[in-house]
């Protein structure tokens, strides 16, 4: 009795049996059992497409555990087959529960296969596309990124419950998406940093930063930004500024702060200071405002981790926590505020329930 | 059972087990398959049954938004470490004595409530008692420091008390003796709303009388900051020097005068009228919704109604208002008009 090589597809009629002796239906079974067996550790490579990630050169496909232990799983598979089964040609009928995880059905390899693909793909076109993004472009590629991170977040969690779940010889290609995703989630966050940066130094390079101003001098400091939407004549201010942090009631950003003065109650208005950064566009400057809020936290928040109430009085957060692009906006805002002496409030504490990755490597 | 009318909170990088619900809890018959630790309910019908909750044996963060005659009986014997109530109306807040693992509790801008006597867990931790609405009075506020058994709270490390700060508000006289009872304080808020009526000294006035000397995080208000600044300091035996000291006096800000109402026409100034409010607030937005988007709305709005007139208009927006320009005052006027915002 020789053993078959792996790669072979068997055709085997499998009964399989639960843990209350009930028997499955042979054909249902059939497909998984097909689908489990037909992988080599290349055909996972394969099913997941992995070579765009390749191209990208930051996955070395070789130094995989995930594929060895493939290839071992695969190999272990077809010497119990063998010695349960015997090689026959044609159908094979064979009744037993050990690839079934003791009457878990459960042993397809389908989805993750198909998310994988997807999922990997579209990380090493978005690694690839990181290199050549110019300033101006920084923020829709980052926000590629930032979705690519969550898709790959989503498959480890999928990846994890199938390695924990499944046998040895069902979670191969789990295990192989969990080795991918070791190695290609540290790159993209390292992509995303990058971007970050970039985001920033295109607000470096606009020019000196804009010094500290109040309401007395805001019409000079508007003048000289000048008017206009979708310009960077943008202020983000306090009140109070610090130190201490602990004086800061409000924060806000404005393109025409003297009017903004006007509107604010005398005591905010008393002690608003602009943060001296340069002039920003509209997303920058409320992005810097959501960075400062998430810091601070708003007047009904609780932190996290828990154990103190924001100290400002704003009542909303500038960007939703529910939008896709929460982090990445975030980012950039910590990103200009750490690159302007101001990093020290570039912590999140406040997010509602968002979870974002941090600057800080 | 499935768990029909939740939705992930936080967005698609939103915390494990975080999710809310809006407007009702009738198609919820409990958590399913999911591990719910935190749950949000915004916008509850009034008279809905919470009772459903009990089935939620993970949750451990709760959070009633908008919420108006509901029933909190249901909750009680609930394992909820953190429960967060705002924008709540005509509320029995007796049952909240009856969540024996609560140790953090914020209630803010609630309106018509029953606290004749409460006695919250004695394992609370934090405390935010806050109303900020111009809509709203500083009454419940008042009512729940007077309602609240404070000699229970030797745990309590974080108060926050308020009324008013981003809107202008009537302060509230209570007797602010019930600090004595709090000896493990370490962060303390009260810098707006609230004026000693006792019959001994404020503890949050020289001398200090039964403050906490725990205290790392204090902001309060004076008639003379600086000084006041320094002697709690003194007290605390903290640096007043020290830019990273976290003690924070206020100068007292308490007038008679009415404050402006929102959406007030000012100018012009430059040959620009002014008037400044809240978009989000005036279309009764929720927590995740910002005022970058309701002014979008508000824009889009005019848009449909007078192009022309958005084009004369000049909105900048921040997360906490919107100040409307325009160089006559009748545009600024029948903008707001178009918007309601002129009521």
């Amino acid at each position: 009795m020789g053993g078959l090589p792996p790669g072979t597809t068997i055709q085997i009629l499998v009964r399989a049996i639960d843990a209350a002796h009930n028997i499955g239906d042979p054909e249902d079974v059939l497909y998984r059992l097909r689908s489990t067996v037909g992988y080599t550790a290349r055909q996972i490579e394969r099913g997941f497409e992995l070579d765009e990630l390749r191209r990208s050169g930051e996955v070395s496909l070789e130094r995989l555990a995930g594929g060895a232990a493939a290839t071992s799983a695969l190999r272990s598979t077809l010497k119990r087959l063998v010695r349960f089964v015997g090689p026959a040609g044609g159908i094979l009928t064979f009744i037993e529960t050990f690839l079934t995880g003791k009457g878990d059905l459960h042993c397809e390899q389908g989805p993750i296969m198909r998310e994988g693909k997807k999922v990997f793909a579209t990380a090493g076109r978005v690694l690839k596309s990181v290199g050549p993004t110019s300033r101006s472009r920084y923020a829709a590629v980052a926000e590629d990124v930032v979705n690519a991170r969550t898709a790959l977040a989503s498959l480890e969690a999928r990846a994890l419950r199938d390695s924990y779940l499944l046998d040895e010889d069902c979670s191969a290609p789990a295990n192989t998406a969990l080795g991918v995703i070791a190695r290609t989630a540290p790159a993209l966050d390292n992509a995303l940093r990058h971007l970050v940066s970039l985001g920033a130094s295109a607000v470096v390079a606009r020019g000196p930063a804009v010094g500290q101003h109040n309401c007395e001098d805001a019409r000079d400091l508007v003048r000289g930004l000048g008017p206009g939407k979708k310009r960077p004549n943008y202020v983000v201010y306090w009140s109070a500024p610090p130190p201490p942090d602990a004086a800061v009631l409000y924060v806000g950003i404005s393109r025409a702060l003297d009017r903004r003065c006007s509107s604010h109650p005398v005591g905010r208005r008393r002690s608003l200071q602009t943060l001296s950064l340069p002039p920003l566009y509209h997303a920058e400057a409320t992005s810097v405002e959501e960075a400062l809020i998430s810091h601070f936290g708003l007047g009904f928040e609780q932190s996290v981790p828990p154990g103190r109430l924001g100290q400002l009085q704003n009542r909303i957060h500038a960007i939703s926590s529910l939008r896709p692009s929460y982090c990445i906006r975030l980012l950039v805002g910590q990103a200009i505020l750490a690159r302007f002496d101001y990093g020290r409030y570039a912590v999140a504490y406040f997010m509602r329930n968002a979870r974002c990755i941090t600057l800080r490597p | 059972m499935t768990p029909g009318g939740l939705r992930r909170d936080g967005g698609p990088r939103g915390a494990e087990g975080a999710y809310y619900a809006t407007g009702t809890l009738k198609d919820i018959i409990g958590p399913g398959k999911r591990t719910v630790r935190s749950l949000a309910l915004k916008r509850i019908a009034p008279g809905e049954d919470l009772g459903v909750l009990r089935s939620f044996v993970d949750l451990e963060q709760l959070e009633l938004e908008r919420v108006r005659d509901l029933d909190l009986y249901s909750l009680a014997g609930l394992g909820i470490e953190q429960l967060t109530i705002t924008e709540g109306a005509d509320l029995d807040l007796a049952p909240l004595a009856d969540l024996p693992q609560l140790n953090s509790l914020v209630l803010g801008n609630l309106d018509n409530i029953q606290a004749p006597r409460l006695t919250l867990p004695a394992s609370l931790r934090l405390l935010g008692i806050i109303n900020d609405d111009p809509h709203l009075s500083g009454e419940p506020v008042k009512q729940l420091i007077e309602a609240i058994d404070w000699s229970r709270l030797t745990e309590l490390r974080s108060l926050s008390l308020r009324v008013g700060g981003l809107y202008e508000m009537a302060p509230v006289d209570v007797d602010l003796g019930f600090l004595a009872c709090l000896p493990q304080l370490e962060r303390v808020d009260m810098y707006q709303g609230l004026r000693h009526s006792g019959s001994s000294n404020s503890p949050i006035e020289p001398p200090f009388d039964g403050l906490s000397r725990e205290l790392s995080f204090a902001r309060i208000a004076g008639d003379e900051p600086d000084a006041v600044r320094r002697a709690l300091c003194a007290y605390l035996g903290t640096n007043p020097d020290d830019p990273q000291t976290a003690i924070v006096v206020y100068e007292r800000q308490e007038s008679d005068q009415p404050p402006a109402p929102a959406w007030a026409i000012s100018g012009p100034v430059d040959g620009m009228w002014t008037a400044y409010g809240s978009l989000h607030r005036a279309e009764d937005g929720t927590v995740e919704q910002t005022e970058y988007e309701a002014c979008e709305r508000a824009e889009e709005r005019l848009r449909r109604i007078d192009a022309a007139l958005v084009e004369r208009l000049d909105f900048d927006p921040e997360s906490a208002g919107t100040g409307i320009m325009a160089t006559s005052r009748e545009d600024l006027e029948r903008a707001l008009a178009l918007l309601h915002l002129d009521r």
